[in-house]
This record gives structure tokens, C-alpha cells and sequence, in this order.
């Protein structure tokens, strides 16, 4: 069975990008967020395995969507991505229970990576 | 990509500890004049602070310590005023420097390991601090995995129920962000036991790069279930985990120390490779060589071209020469590009210079810089650096007012003094500005004719720049105090011989009031020029064209027309312009002069004359060899004005260089002579 990710993120490039990657290595996405709140929705309606949250989001940013979603459930595996420089969030979002974070530009190795990671932990 | 974003956070890095050093360099010099404040310690503190933060998240330890200890000092003074002394001064001075020295090291690129040992420093502030606070040195162990044996004695008497492991990450995987990967895996772990220690010790709080790290753990949790753990964020190959067996046993430390070595070298090798300078100057005298034979082949390919034009042979060998040719000129260009430095590496040594001399004379300076990025070869620029803390001494003394007298003339009383670099077509110019009274030509006059160093009549005559460089005449000093800093009437004459020496002019500007400008003008590089080849009575000399105007050919002709009698002296009409007549022969005391030849037009700062030669044969590039330990006083040859050095034409014979400034400054001694 195929692991069902959740992509979070308000650029439709960035979107797309990863769910080509994640597409072609056999997870399947069972949606697409564009900001917070509709994370909170879609995981609410879905149940994902994982979920890669971007952190700098209109309306509701990354990291209190991920705040709300650990409330909801807290066995939620979520993924930070990250621009560089973004020290402080990655270090408030792991605090709050994150369970990992990629750093954009990424490379597909090191996403699948860490995404397998996660879902093995 | 890795590489550019390391060099640019890199760049980055240094633009800013330039910013925070200069703060805390200000702030150090407050503190020491004006006593504790508040305000200043707080942003001595912030400053300290930052640069900490960057430089642990770039893996510059060295500096992370020593401004790690610095901000221990700062809050101590912040949480007990009146605290402040000459020692702590001191203290901050000392690691001041060292930070810049450190951050020169950052810039070239020299491993964290040929640091200076900043050992007894950091010793230092832990002695004030713990004396402050409980009576006790403690250990550092910052950089190294090392446990005092008290620890050591706590930990073993844990260890009975516990494990203590020791895991040390090298993230290999991981190419940005690193310390967030650090905070993530000790986040984890903090939820698996007691974090004993970690390395860097302030392992929360280090941002960006951070290839390698250990966290000691005291844990109930078997070893294999907490590397279970670290395995869902790391590789396995990303981490190893020690016993205290281990420890005790220094293999940890030896594991670690093998890390660092690598991650150093991988470095190194990415960036760029460090060479001794030695070995370039060989290779810049192995290009010399070539270059005479490149010039040796060109004179060759010519009587080829007249004598062999049937010979394929020859006719092939003509089509190698200019790429020879071209070749030997751009492998100079390129050896020439590895020995050029930015001259910001000898401003760097000035700010603490400057502090020390306005300390002494009581004068308030702000010393501003540009150009720094200006480049310029290796060994002229360590030549400069005297004549320039000269400058910069004079500036301060002589041309910077007392505070009060500023005042009184509408000036802020801190007076300003840049040092400013550019390039100018060929030559790179070092300027030493400063907005202080400026030099009167009334003083400089009366106190020449004082020394007898000019008469009235050639006052009259001079215009306003020569007056300004009679301060550069041996024997000159126009200061009312004779101190230790200048004056003394040496100095100037030293200067400006100095840059001459390296083939550079000195250039003064001055506005009474308003301050003073001295401008260094120097050739961008020394060991190969283009030249003029002439001969005379059977020797060639070689002119730099840089000194040369025009030649004109003289014959029975023209004579009349060219070369004109004036009070005896024979001169020379060039474009509305009487200068004098030299004839080369005469000035070598050769024999005779001729009344053909040619006449080369040629003079520095636009004092022109002309040299009578008997033949020009060429322009050249030419590789100067000194003469240093044959010409000049107590030499071989003693003084013998106006050969500044030999060179070795194509057909392996050596050539004298022509000094043009020389020349015209004893044949203007002469004209002297002959008028009193």
C-alpha cells in the first residue's frame, strides 16, 4: 500500500515539483493545500501519512497549521520545507513536534529520503 | 552551487565581522576613554553576539570562543558596574586584534587548525570570570571532547544503571541548514535521557553550516534502540556512537579530530590551494626568463624573415614564434594575477595603528577607507606599508588640529583621515587624505630657505606643487614640536625615496585649511616593463616607456631647428616647450656627444627632457634584475644616479635601465651647481 501524502504550499510550481517526485516513486497524493487552513481540512477529511507543509503561507501560515493538526492528532507526521535562512521557524516548528524538514531547492533524493524516514519512524 | 552559496555566506561573513569588529573596536576605545557605559557595553555585547552566531554557524571556532568568552566578559561588566579595569581593556584590545587576525586567516582561507593558539587568551578571560564568580578556573572544553575528571567521576557513577554514550554526527547528507538537523536529532534525544554535554557546547544555538557535532547522553535506553531513534532522521553512516570506555580512552576525541581533518581538507580543496610565495616568485622568475628568450626568438625570427624566406623550415618556425610570443605573455599576465593582494590587507593593520598614535597626541580620528579590493602586487605592497604608516603618522601629527583648535575653526572636532586605493590606467594610487589645517606654502617657503635648500630666485619660480614637494627634501621638517611620532626632518625625503624605488611617484596636494592629500602612484607591477632600447657609444640602455613622450630624429637638418643654446645650456623646442638637453654620453661621462641621433622625449610628472642617443633600436619587454648589491653607497659601483637596474636582452647581453626621475634630479643638482 502506497503511503498517502499530503502537499501543503501556496506556490502551484512548488506544488506540482513535488508531487512529480513523490508521484513517480510510488506515493500517492491525496491533496493539495494552498495555505493553513485548508491543510487543516484536508487532513482533517483525508488522514494523510505525511504531510510536507511550506512555512510561509497566506491567510494561515505553515506553522500553525501544524500547530493545529498535532491538537488534532497527535501521531501527525509532518515535514517542514523550508527556504534557507529560515532558522527560527525550523527551530519553533520542531519545538512544537515537526518531525523533519527539508530546506528548498531540493534535490528528489533527499526528499524521498526524508520522507521514508518519516514514515518508518 | 554549494560552493558559490559557501563563498557568498562566506563574503557575507567577513562584510559584516568588518562592521562588527569596528563597532566593538569603537566601543573598546569608549569604554577605555570615557569610562563604563552602559549603552556601549550593550552594543559591544550585540555585536559580539552576532558575530558569535556566524561564525559558529560557518565552523569558524576559533572566533566563536574567543567572542563566546568576550560576551561572558560584557554581561559580567553588565551585572556588576564599576567592575571595569585596565586589565579587562586590555583583555578586549588583545582579542580584538586576535579576531581580526582570525578573520584575515577566514578570508585566506587558512584551516581552523594553523590558527594562532587563542589558548592563553581564552585562559585569560576564564581566569577574570571565574575569579568574579566562584574562585575556580574551569576547564575549556569547548572545542575538544574532553570531560574534566570530575565529570568524568559523576558520569562513571551514573553509568551503573545508565549508559553513557557519546554520538558524533558528521553530516554528510545534510548540505544546508546543518545545525537545524543538529536541533532536530538533540531535540529527539532530549526526550531519551539526561543531554550531559554537547560540541560546540551552545549546540541550540548555532545556525546554518555545522558539518560535524556530538551530543553526550546519559540514557536508560539501550544503545541500539536509541540509535534506532537517531537513524530516523540520520544515515547510520552519518553518526558513531562512543562508550565511556571509549572516551576515557581518547578514541572519541581521535575520532572527531580525524573528522575535522577531513571536513578541513575537503574545504580546502573545494575553495582554492594555498601555495608558498616563494614558489610563485620562482615561477615569476622562471616567466622572466622565458620572457627574455620570447624576445631573443622574436630578434632571431627577424633576420629569418630576411634570410630564409625559400626555407619551409624556417618559415614554420616563424609561425610558432608569436604564438610563443603570446603565450609567454599571457603565462606573465597570469603569474602576475596569482601575486597580486588587495591592499585592504595592509589597511587592516592601520585602525589600531591610528588608535595608538591619536591616543598619544590627543586627537580625536575617524579613519575611513575605500578601495580596498584594489589589488596590487605582493611585494610592492609590502614595500608600501611603511611609507604609509608615515603617511598616516604625519597626518595625524602634523595635519590633524587639536580638538579645540577644530573647534575654533568650524570643523567637528574628531578630524577625518581616509585611506583610499584606485586604479589609474597602469599604476594603482594609495591616497592618505585627512581634513585637518592643511600645509602652508609660507612656512614651507621660509623654512627652506631657512635650510638653504632653495634659493629666493627659484622660489619665485615655482608653482604651487613644487613649494608642497619641498616637504619631501631631505632635511625638511616644518613641525614646531619634535616628538617621537615625526618630525625630526626625516621622514618625508625617506618616503618619497622609498616609492621611487619601487618606481612609484609621491604627490602632494594641500589647501590651507581644508587638510591635505598625499597620493602614492604606483606601477601595477615591478618585475616586467615595456621599454625603449637605445644605444650609446656602443652599450644598449633600456627606457621604460612609461617615461617616454616621443622620439625625434636628429640630423644635420633639423639640428639647428631643434637644439638651441640657452645661458650655455643646450635645450630642447618640444610642442612650445623648452627643456633640457641631456646627451647620454656626456651625463656617463662616456667621451663625446654627436650631432645626429636621436632625442628621446621623457620626464615624470611633467618635468620633461630630452636624451640624445646615437640609436634607437626597439621597443622591448624588458625584465628588470636588480642591481641592489652593486649600486649605492658602500657598494661595488657606489652611487651612481640614473641606472635604476639591468636587464638582459634577447641576445643574452646585459643592458643598463635608465632611471628617468633620477637622471633629471641630479641633472637638475648639476644645473645648480653650475648656476651658483
Amino acid at each position: 500500500m502506497s503511503a498517502k501524502v499530503l502537499v501543503v504550499d501556496d506556490a502551484s510550481f512548488m506544488r506540482l515539483n513535488l508531487k512529480n517526485i513523490l508521484e513517480s516513486e510510488g506515493f500517492e497524493i491525496i491533496g493539495e493545500g494552498t495555505n493553513g487552513q485548508e491543510a487543516i481540512k484536508l487532513y482533517q477529511a483525508e488522514r494523510p501519512d505525511v504531510v510536507t507543509m511550506d512555512i510561509t503561507m497566506p491567510e494561515m501560515d505553515g506553522l500553525a497549521a501544524m500547530e493545529k493538526i498535532i491538537e488534532m492528532d497527535p501521531q501527525a507526521k509532518i515535514i517542514m520545507v523550508s527556504a534557507m535562512g529560515q532558522e527560527t521557524y525550523i527551530k519553533k516548528a520542531i519545538l512544537k513536534g515537526a518531525k523533519n524538514f527539508i530546506v528548498k531547492p531540493f534535490k528528489k533524493e533527499k526528499i524521498v529520503e526524508t520522507l521514508n524516514k518519516v514514515l518508518a519512524s | 552551487m554549494e560552493k558559490i552559496d559557501f563563498e557568498k555566506f562566506k563574503k557575507l561573513f567577513l562584510q559584516e565581522a568588518d562592521e562588527q569588529l569596528e563597532v566593538m573596536e569603537k566601543a573598546v576605545m569608549e569604554l577605555e576613554e570615557n569610562g563604563e557605559n552602559r549603552k556601549v557595553i550593550d552594543e559591544f555585547f550585540r555585536m559580539a553576539h552576532s558575530l558569535k552566531g556566524s561564525a559558529g554557524s560557518m565552523g569558524y571556532s576559533a572566533i566563536a570562543d574567543l567572542t563566546h568568552q568576550m560576551e561572558n566578559v560584557l554581561d559580567k561588566l553588565r551585572n556588576n558596574p564599576g567592575s571595569l579595569n585596565d586589565d579587562i581593556t586590555d583583555l578586549l584590545f588583545i582579542s580584538i586584534d586576535t579576531l581580526k587576525h582570525l578573520r584575515e586567516n577566514v578570508e585566506k582561507d587558512i584551516p581552523e587548525e594553523e590558527n594562532p593558539d587563542i589558548q592563553h587568551i581564552l585562559e585569560r578571560f576564564q581566569d577574570f570570570i571565574s575569579i568574579e564568580t566562584d574562585g575556580k578556573k574551569k576547564a575549556n572544553v569547548e572545542k575538544k571532547i574532553q570531560l574534566t575528571s570530575q565529570e568524568l567521576k559523576n558520569l562513571k557513577e551514573k553509568a551503573g544503571e545508565n549508559n553513557v554514550l557519546l554520538l558524533c554526527f558528521e553530516l554528510i547528507q545534510q548540505q544546508e541548514m546543518q545545525s537545524m538537523m543538529a536541533f532536530l536529532v538533540l531535540n529527539n534525544l532530549k526526550d531519551e535521557g539526561e543531554i550531559v554535554k554537547t560540541f560546540p557546547h551552545h549546540l541550540e544555538e548555532v545556525e546554518g553550516d555545522l558539518p560535524y557535532f556530538s551530543i553526550l547522553i546519559c540514557t536508560e535506553k539501550k544503545e541500539e534502540d536509541l540509535v534506532k531513534l537517531v537513524e530516523q532522521t540520520l544515515d547510520r553512516e552519518e553518526f558513531k556512537v562512543f562508550s565511556l570506555e571509549d572516551i576515557e580512552q581518547g578514541k572519541a576525541s581521535d575520532y572527531f579530530q580525524e573528522i575535522k581533518e577531513n571536513f578541513s581538507r575537503r574545504d580546502e580543496s573545494r575553495d582554492s590551494i594555498r601555495v608558498d610565495i616563494e614558489k610563485v616568485d620562482q615561477l615569476m622568475k622562471l616567466v622572466g626568463e622565458l620572457v627574455i628568450d620570447k624576445e631573443r626568438l622574436l630578434e632571431i625570427s627577424k633576420n629569418i624573415k630576411a634570410n630564409s624566406r625559400e626555407n619551409s623550415e624556417a618559415q614554420a618556425l616563424l609561425q610558432t614564434i608569436p604564438h610563443v610570443d603570446f603565450i609567454a605573455t599571457e603565462l606573465h599576465e597570469s603569474v602576475m594575477d596569482i601575486r597580486m593582494y588587495p591592499v585592504g590587507s595592509i589597511f587592516k593593520r592601520f585602525p589600531r595603528l591610528v588608535r595608538d598614535i591619536s591616543k598619544q597626541t590627543g586627537k580625536d580620528i575617524h579613519l575611513e577607507f575605500s578601495g580596498e579590493d584594489t589589488e596590487l602586487d605582493r611585494t610592492i605592497l609590502q614595500e608600501v606599508f611603511d611609507p604609509l604608516v608615515h603617511l598616516l603618522r604625519n597626518a595625524i601629527d602634523h595635519g590633524i588640529e587639536a580638538p579645540s583648535q577644530r573647534e575654533k575653526s568650524g570643523k567637528p572636532s574628531r578630524g577625518t583621515v581616509a585611506l583610499n586605493a584606485w586604479q589609474e590606467e597602469n599604476n594603482i594610487v594609495i591616497e592618505v587624505k585627512d581634513d585637518g589645517a592643511g600645509i602652508d606654502p609660507e612656512k614651507i617657503k621660509t623654512r627652506a630657505l631657512e635650510k638653504g635648500l632653495v634659493t629666493e630666485a627659484q622660489l619665485e619660480e615655482m608653482d604651487q606643487e613644487s613649494i608642497l614637494e619641498l616637504i619631501m627634501e631631505p632635511g625638511f621638517s616644518t613641525s614646531e614640536t619634535v616628538n617621537d611620532l615625526s618630525g625630526r626632518g626625516v621622514g618625508m625625503d625617506v618616503v618619497r625615496t622609498n616609492i621611487e624605488k619601487l618606481d612609484g611617484e609621491v604627490e602632494i596636494s594641500s589647501e590651507k585649511g581644508n587638510g591635505t592629500s598625499i597620493k602614492i602612484v604606483l606601477p601595477l607591477t615591478l618585475a616586467i616593463v615595456q621599454a625603449l632600447m637605445v644605444r650609446e657609444k656602443g652599450n644598449d640602455y633600456a627606457i621604460p616607456l612609461s617615461a617616454i613622450f616621443e622620439t625625434i630624429a636628429v640630423n644635420g637638418q633639423n639640428y639647428k631647428e631643434v637644439i638651441k643654446t640657452v645661458k650655455n645650456r643646450e635645450v630642447v623646442v618640444w610642442r612650445d616647450q623648452v627643456i633640457p638637453l641631456i646627451r647620454l654620453s656626456e651625463f656617463f661621462l662616456l667621451g663625446d656627444s654627436h650631432q645626429e641621433g636621436f632625442l628621446i622625449i621623457g620626464g615624470v610628472k611633467g618635468r620633461m627632457m630630452a636624451i640624445m642617443v646615437e640609436a634607437v633600436i626597439g621597443e622591448q619587454e624588458i625584465v628588470i634584475k636588480s642591481l641592489g648589491d652593486f649600486l649605492g653607497k658602500d657598494k661595488l659601483f657606489g652611487e651612481i644616479p640614473g641606472i635604476s637596474g639591468a636587464t638582459i636582452k634577447g641576445n643574452g647581453e646585459v643592458a643598463l635601465i635608465l632611471d628617468i626621475q633620477g637622471i633629471l634630479k641630479s641633472f637638475k643638482k648639476g644645473g645648480e651647481a653650475i648656476e651658483r
